[in-house]
This record gives structure tokens, sequence and C-alpha cells, in this order.
């Protein structure tokens, strides 16, 4: 009996583990996207409202979830008047603090690109470096969607075929 | 007529030499009341000030809290002004040093401030009005921002209460509210006198509208007038003043309208277009006399339509401020 209970326990992790993978690519194009959407949101804001970095990132953690809604939160408040930061060096930090967005490191050097630009002298000079880091991040999400269709399927066989097997290797 | 009125500055009091009368809402009120207000807004205003400046300034600049403005040039000692002269600090200013101002004034978003940094300012929290100096950047021969921003003077904002009540009696008749100009050299308290007479005009009942495009007079914040400008005091912020004048003629029927620092052409314009229209025009303009204010030529033709009955010309000096109300 000890013995069953052991293999259902192999198979049950081994599956986990398999669609933990998986889910790690499906949170990859979901943070990518969110990115993408946050960064047309700003450029939107900044080109026709002209709205204030703090307001902007303020509504811009109300509209998302998640990582990148800790992404943005981290920045606002490394901005509030205890931390006294400026948007440059509040953005930095909070890409560095930000946990679970799933980015490589060109996709974070792209975003961090933006610091320079962000709430600096026109409007128009922003709108068109958040116009170029989306434009880089949705090149990079059509990359992650062909990945996660065809690896997240593969991982999640894999965990549970591979959790089969060693069950009954070892039964 | 003259009204002589000497400004105690090292205790920011006020004392009215012919009427020492203070009014807060349009109510007599006592004369500590009076000082403890004014206290309470330019201790708020040189806070705000002092919180734009790297943290490695603040502690200096703190200890001079009558400061009226605080000048920082990169590569110059930074500089405080008092009511009896510049104070120049041991310290030199540095580029980053006015990149931070500029980060902490506009909130790291110098894009909703690119109208005024046009113009060459930027209105901080208070109201206090940040001073720019750099190279121009150009486009299609007209200037669209400022870069290598060189120098920035801070001017810290005051409110004075029942300043202007000597001088209403002056500028109203039996109709109410004249039209006045109010002039002075640069610095010499005209945004300070307008907004009391604002506010002295209003708490009597008479509806204003004030055209406040660089966010000076009332100083709006969160829908707030940050400045006490009556109790009818209706106000457009941070609008094009010839189209603010005509949006307020159009919808809030005022009898006053007030605008701040009255320069070219178009301001004369957009004046002249109110002409006729019922209202009184409350303004104020660079000046030190009436002789002198007779030199721009921008303003003459604004002068010889006859809107403005009367001028009060500020006379700054070092015993205070006087003010002379003269017809026109």
């Amino acid at each position: 009996m000890l013995k069953y209970i052991g293999a259902i326990t192999v198979v049950f992790c081994c599956a986990l583990m398999g669609i933990k993978a998986a889910g790690e690519y499906r949170a990859r194009t979901r943070c990518l996207r969110g990115l993408i959407g946050a960064l047309e949101l700003m450029r939107e804001e900044i080109s026709c409202m002209l709205t204030p970095m703090p307001e902007l990132l303020e509504i811009i953690c109300k509209q998302y979830t998640g990582p990148v809604a800790n992404l943005f939160k981290i920045c606002l408040e490394s901005m509030s008047k205890d931390y006294g930061k400026g948007f440059s060096e509040a953005w930095n930090t909070a890409l560095s603090l930000s946990q679970g967005l799933h980015l490589y490191t060109d996709e974070t050097e792209t975003l961090r690109a933006l610091a320079p630009h962000l709430g600096r002298y026109d409007g128009d000079g922003q709108a068109k470096a958040l116009s170029r880091a989306a434009c880089y991040l949705s090149t990079k999400l059509d990359t992650a969607e062909r990945e996660k269709s065809s690896n997240s399927r593969i991982c999640t066989a894999i965990g549970v075929g591979g959790g089969i097997m060693l069950a009954i290797i070892l039964i | 007529m003259c009204f002589d009125i000497s400004t105690k500055r090292a205790d920011e009091a006020v004392i009215f030499a012919d009427m020492p009368s203070y009014y807060l809402f349009g109510q007599e009120i006592t004369e500590s009341e009076s000082n403890e207000r004014i206290m309470l807004k330019e201790t708020d205003n040189f806070i705000h000030a002092v919180e734009l400046l790297p943290p490695r300034l603040r502690s200096r600049v703190s200890d001079y809290k009558h400061a009226e403005e605080i000048r920082i040039r990169t590569g110059r000692k930074v500089s405080i002004v008092l009511p009896d002269g510049e104070k120049r600090l041991s310290e030199n200013a540095l580029p980053s040093d006015i990149n931070y101002i500029l980060d902490s004034a506009t909130k790291s978003s110098m894009h909703s401030s690119s109208e005024s940094l046009k113009n060459g300012y930027i209105t901080a929290d208070g109201g206090n009005r940040i001073g720019l100096c750099g190279s121009a950047i150009i486009k299609n021969g007209v200037v669209s921002g400022l870069r290598n921003i060189s120098s920035v003077c801070i001017r810290i904002a005051k409110e004075v209460y029942g300043i202007s009540e000597p001088l209403i009696p002056e500028l109203t008749d039996e109709y109410g509210p004249l039209s006045v100009l109010i002039i002075s050299s640069p610095g010499g308290g005209k945004t300070t006198l307008l907004r009391d007479l604002t506010r002295a005009v209003s708490d009597r009942g008479y509806t204003v509208a004030i055209a406040d495009e660089r966010s000076e007079i009332a100083a709006m914040k969160d829908a707030y007038a940050q400045f006490d400008v009556g109790s009818t005091t209706d106000i457009m912020d941070s609008c094009p003043r010839s189209e603010a004048i005509a949006f307020m003629l159009r919808a809030m029927s005022p009898r006053v309208i007030v605008m701040d620092e009255l320069y070219g052409e178009d301001d004369c314009n957009a004046l002249i277009s109110a002409i006729g229209c019922g209202a009184s025009v409350f303004a104020t303009a660079h000046a030190s006399d009436k002789n002198d204010l007779l030199l721009r030529k921008s303003l003459v033709p604004l002068l010889q339509t006859g809107i403005f009955r009367k001028i009060v010309c500020i006379k700054k000096e070092k015993s205070g401020r006087s003010y002379q109300v003269e017809s026109l």
C-alpha cells in the first residue's frame, strides 16, 4: 500500500514540476503583455494628457496586477517624500527590487534605458522612447508566445510522463 | 493720495500707518491673529522651497527663514536674497543640484510643465515660482524649451493679509471696484498686493475671476487654492490668459477679472477684448513708475483705451514698502 502511495506522490510531484515549468512560460508572456500595455498607457498619458509621473504610476498600479503593478508600485514608493528619489533613480531601484517579472537581461536593460528619458523635458521624446521599448518587448512577446505554445505542453507532458516512469521504475 | 505702509520684515508683521486694522475673509481680526496667519503661510512656503533643494544644501538654507529668493548658479556660490540684501553661502552649486531641484519641483515630470518651461519658469508647491536660465531649444524659430539649465531662482511666494485694505476706498467708487494696474520694479510685491486686493474685493461680495496662467496668484493644487483669494473667486488655472478671459466672461459672469504681469501684445489684446463687458480689471506690470510704464510700447495701446482708472505704484524702501495711488 505504502509503495502505491509513494508512487502516486512521485507522479504528483513530477507533474507539479512540469506544470510549474509550463507556468513560467505563461507568466512570462503575461508579464510581457502587461509591461507593453503599461508602457503604451504611459506613452498615451504623457503625450496626450501630460500626466505627471506620480499620478501616472498610480494609474498603472490601479489598472494592473501582479509583478507589473508591483514594479510601478516600488517606483512610486521610491519617489515618495520619504525616499525622495527622482524618477530615474526610482525606476532603476524598482527594476532591481521587483521580482517575478520573468524578464531576460536584455529586456530589463531595455526598461532600464528608459530611466534617463522619462520625466525629462518634452513629452515627444519620452513618447518615442516608450514606443521603442514597447516595440522591442512586443517582438520578445511574439517569441515568448511561440515558446509558450510549444514548450509549455512539453513541460507538462515531461513532468507527468517522467513521474509515471520514475514511479514504475521505483515499484 | 499716498498711503505709507511700513513692513516689519524681521517679524513679518504688517503695520498700517493710517489704518491699524487687519482683515480676514472681510472681517476685522486682531493684529496677533494676522501675524500668526502670515507667519504660518510664509513658513509653509519657505519649507516648500527648502524641500526642493538637494539634502546637502537644505540644512544651510533652512536657517534663513526670511529669505525672499534662493538663487543657484552652476559653479557659483549659492545665494539667498534676504530683505536686507543678498547672502552668499560657502557651497558652490553643481549641475546635479539644479537637476535635483527640477526633479523635485516637477515631481520628475518636466513634460507636465513644458509650457511654462518655454517661458523660463516652473511653479512649485505653495505657489513658489522657479525662474530658469539655460540654453534655449529653438524649433521652427520659436523657443520650445530649455536645456543645460545653469541658473535657478526660487522666489518664495508671500501672502500678506490686509495689505490692500487702506487702498480699497481709493480703488472703488459707488458702483464697485475700479480697474486697477499695480506697478513696481521686479520683486516689489505686485503679486502679493494683487492677491490681497483680490481677496478683499471678493470677500466684499464681488464675483472675481482670476486668469492664473502661472499658478502664482491662487497656486491651485488638487482643485484647491493654496492662497486665500476670497470667498467669491473663480480661478482658471494654467490657461493662457487670452483664452481664460474669454472662458470666464462667457461662463462665470465676473465683476472683476484678475491677471498678473501684463507683458506682451497678446496679454494687452486679451484685455482690450474684455473692455466694455462690464467687468473691472486688476492687473500688474513691471514698471518703476507711471513714466516708466508709458515707455513700454506693448502696453501703450492698452493704456490708451482708458481701461485702467487707477494705478498703484509700489516703492520698495529700506523701511518697508509704500503704496501710491494715482488716477489715469
